[in-house]
């Protein structure tokens, strides 16, 4: 009896949870087929009599989304590639070899997760603003980079000490040199951390506001987030617009979350060696 | 084929130094087993020829060749490890191609190094499947296969055998050996199995806190080990070693200790025993005691009364553990009769087979 009573807790728990999880998107997808009037409606239907795709039409046909998205993408591309292939070598590195000062590059690597962002606004402004970066991407990548590598390199490096040596040693003497027993072996076996570090970069700077907010100006060169901010004037917000860009915004990252699942597996290194 | 040759190899790893000064060749197309208690250094000693640890000092020399600086990819050794070390995200086919492919052979050559070895192993049912897919003694095969392909000048074991079960390791054993035979290699191999050492070692070399306490054919080892180290390190079960004197009694030597006597007249040099400072350890093995009751020859001067403490019975012999005195002394005995804990029992030293070391240095007394 206590049985039953533990899972219909457990199962209450988490019904309760997926409501609250489930609530905002759907409302949001709602608000983005209705017209703009009907923001205030406490209705939870998805489709009504009033609704249409037009939000959906006016956003891709009259708004610069389309440039925003591109810019996000060029902006999260490069910000992923640089974090999985700086993360996934550096990480080696400090999971690998024990040279002077690893442990104090360990320890301010992680010490540097302990200021909140806002905190760092001015000092990037400032330093962007001197090395001539603000309005370009550049300025945005390397912001963007600098604060996702500290958690991807210890994430690697954690990853990488659960690797017995022994696999890249077989592999060194099989004809590898270090390097390509990294690439050849290591990396393969390390997927899913490295899912993990190309799903954290990109989603840094996929959905990133302040920064980006503080460091382009220019309306061109807009990311999403600021795209989509500029929708909401001082009197007027245009809800549907910004719903519906809002439901456009998350598709990429609930594909990629998708695809890359498959990699997020255990248990890779199951029969390599004795366990 | 390739001989290996160590000299004066040193390694240290912070204050703990593993190796002093180690001085040892392995022959073109030996088996040598390097053999010692956990933490000795001879899995490290591996390491130094596969190169995968630089030595402090010392040469490490391949084929003639002096390797110390060559990459382990260059060595042209295959190493077989202790825990598998295959590649969990290929196939078994992969697993033996891949230092082929490494050294870009044409694909007909790749497939045929990896077909030979996979018959010569037995895994050629298992190609297709990922080490996880695999039995303890499966990954084994595929390892040992991962060497074979190479066609290597000198084959490094370390531990190979360790993680198997007991008659798993037994079979693994035979087929080394029988690898051994057909590809008439250099094998070098590490184990702290003295059983592995005596049954597959051409020699063995004997390690014990970093130095080398004896290197031999298994037979010199048994029969003539060179320190109490040796003698109770190799043999299963253990050597017997007694604290005594020898005494002079009306010009016949005597070995005395608690609880024994035993004339040492047979043995042939005893004049040199005689002559050395009297206090003595002496070994004897289980299974040079025999128990009087089956005994053809009776050897009254030389019978030991003992009272057992424990009978562990091993099938085919029985391992008697009794004392005489304060002396402990382990008999492997034949099970003719059954014997029980506080039986009485008379054992016969087989005088020829005593070892001899003195009790300072622990170093054999040669006779």
């Amino acid at each position: 009896m206590s049985k039953k009573i533990e899972t219909l807790f457990i199962f209450s728990f988490l019904v309760l949870f997926t409501l609250a999880t489930l609530y905002p998107a759907l409302n949001i997808i709602g608000i983005s087929l209705r017209t703009d009037d009907a923001f205030q409606s406490r209705s939870l239907a998805l489709w009504t009599s009033e609704s249409s795709f037009r939000s959906y039409v006016t956003l891709f046909l009259k708004t610069d989304f389309l440039t925003w998205m591109k810019n996000s993408f060029l902006v999260s591309f490069v910000v992923t590639l640089t974090g999985v292939v700086l993360a996934s070598t550096s990480g080696y590195a400090l999971s690998r070899f024990n040279f002077m000062g690893r442990r104090a590059v360990l320890s301010s690597l992680l010490m540097t997760q302990m200021f909140p962002a806002t905190m760092l606004l001015l000092p990037f402004f400032i330093l962007l603003a001197k090395l001539k970066l603000i309005n370009s991407y550049l300025g945005l990548i390397i912001i963007y980079s600098s604060t996702a590598l500290p958690f991807c390199i210890w994430q690697m490096k954690g990853y990488y000490d659960t690797i017995p040596d022994a696999l890249e040693e077989a592999a060194r003497i099989d004809g590898c040199s270090r390097f390509s027993a990294f690439t050849k072996v290591i990396l393969p076996v390390s997927a899913p951390a490295l899912v993990i570090t190309a799903l954290f970069s990109f989603m840094a700077s996929w959905s990133e506001y302040v920064v980006a907010a503080i460091v382009l100006q220019d309306p061109g060169l807009y990311t999403l987030p600021l795209g989509l901010k500029s929708f909401q004037a001082s009197l007027s917000t245009q809800w549907g617009l910004y719903a519906a860009g809002a439901v456009v915004v998350s598709i990429p990252v609930m594909i990629l979350f998708i695809s890359l699942s498959r990699f997020l597996v255990s248990g890779l290194t199951v029969g390599s060696v004795k366990g | 084929m390739a001989g290996v040759s160590l000299q004066a190899i040193s390694k240290s790893f912070g204050d703990n130094t593993i190796l002093k000064g180690i001085d040892v060749q392995a022959h073109s197309r030996e088996f040598m087993v390097i053999v010692g208690p956990s933490g000795c250094g001879k899995s490290t000693l591996l390491r130094i020829i596969a190169g995968l640890e630089t030595p402090d000092g010392g040469d490490v020399i391949i084929d003639g060749e002096r390797k110390n600086d060559t990459d382990p990819s260059k060595r042209e050794v295959a190493m077989v490890f202790q825990n598998y070390a295959l590649y969990p995200t290929m196939t078994v086919y992969e697993n033996l191609a891949f230092s082929q492919r490494i050294r870009k052979r044409s694909k007909d050559e790749i497939d045929k190094r990896v077909m030979e070895s996979a018959e010569m192993l037995k895994i050629d049912e298992l190609l297709d499947r990922k080490p996880k897919e695999l039995s303890g003694g499966q990954r084994q095969r595929v390892a040992l296969g991962r060497a074979l392909v190479r066609k290597p000048k000198v084959f490094l074991f370390d531990e190979p055998l360790s993680n198997l079960d007991a008659k798993l390791r037994q079979e693994m054993r035979l087929e080394i050996k029988k690898l051994h035979t057909q590809l008439n290699n250099t094998m070098i191999y590490v184990t702290h199995d003295q059983t592995e050492a005596m049954t597959m070692a051409d020699r063995i070399c004997l390690m014990n806190n970093g130095i080398i306490e004896q290197i031999g054919t298994p037979e010199e080892l048994y029969n003539k080990p060179a320190n109490t180290f040796v003698s109770t390190f190799i043999g299963m079960p253990p050597i017997n070693l007694i604290d005594g004197e020898v005494c002079t009694e009306n010009g016949s030597a005597f070995f005395m200790s608690d609880g024994m006597r035993i004339n040492l007249e047979k043995i042939k040099n005893i004049e040199l025993l005689k002559d050395l400072d009297k206090h003595v350890i002496m070994g004897i093995r289980p299974e040079n005691l025999h128990d009087n009751y089956f005994a053809e020859i009776k050897d009254p001067e030389n019978t030991i009364k003992c009272t057992v403490d424990l009978v562990e019975n091993l099938g085919s012999v029985a391992l008697v553990h009794s004392h005489s005195g304060n002396t402990h002394l382990s008999a492997s005995l034949t099970t003719g009769k059954t014997i029980h804990p506080g039986d009485s029992l008379d054992l016969i030293v087989d005088v020829n087979s005593l070892h001899f070391f003195h009790q300072e240095t622990k170093e054999r007394i040669k006779l």
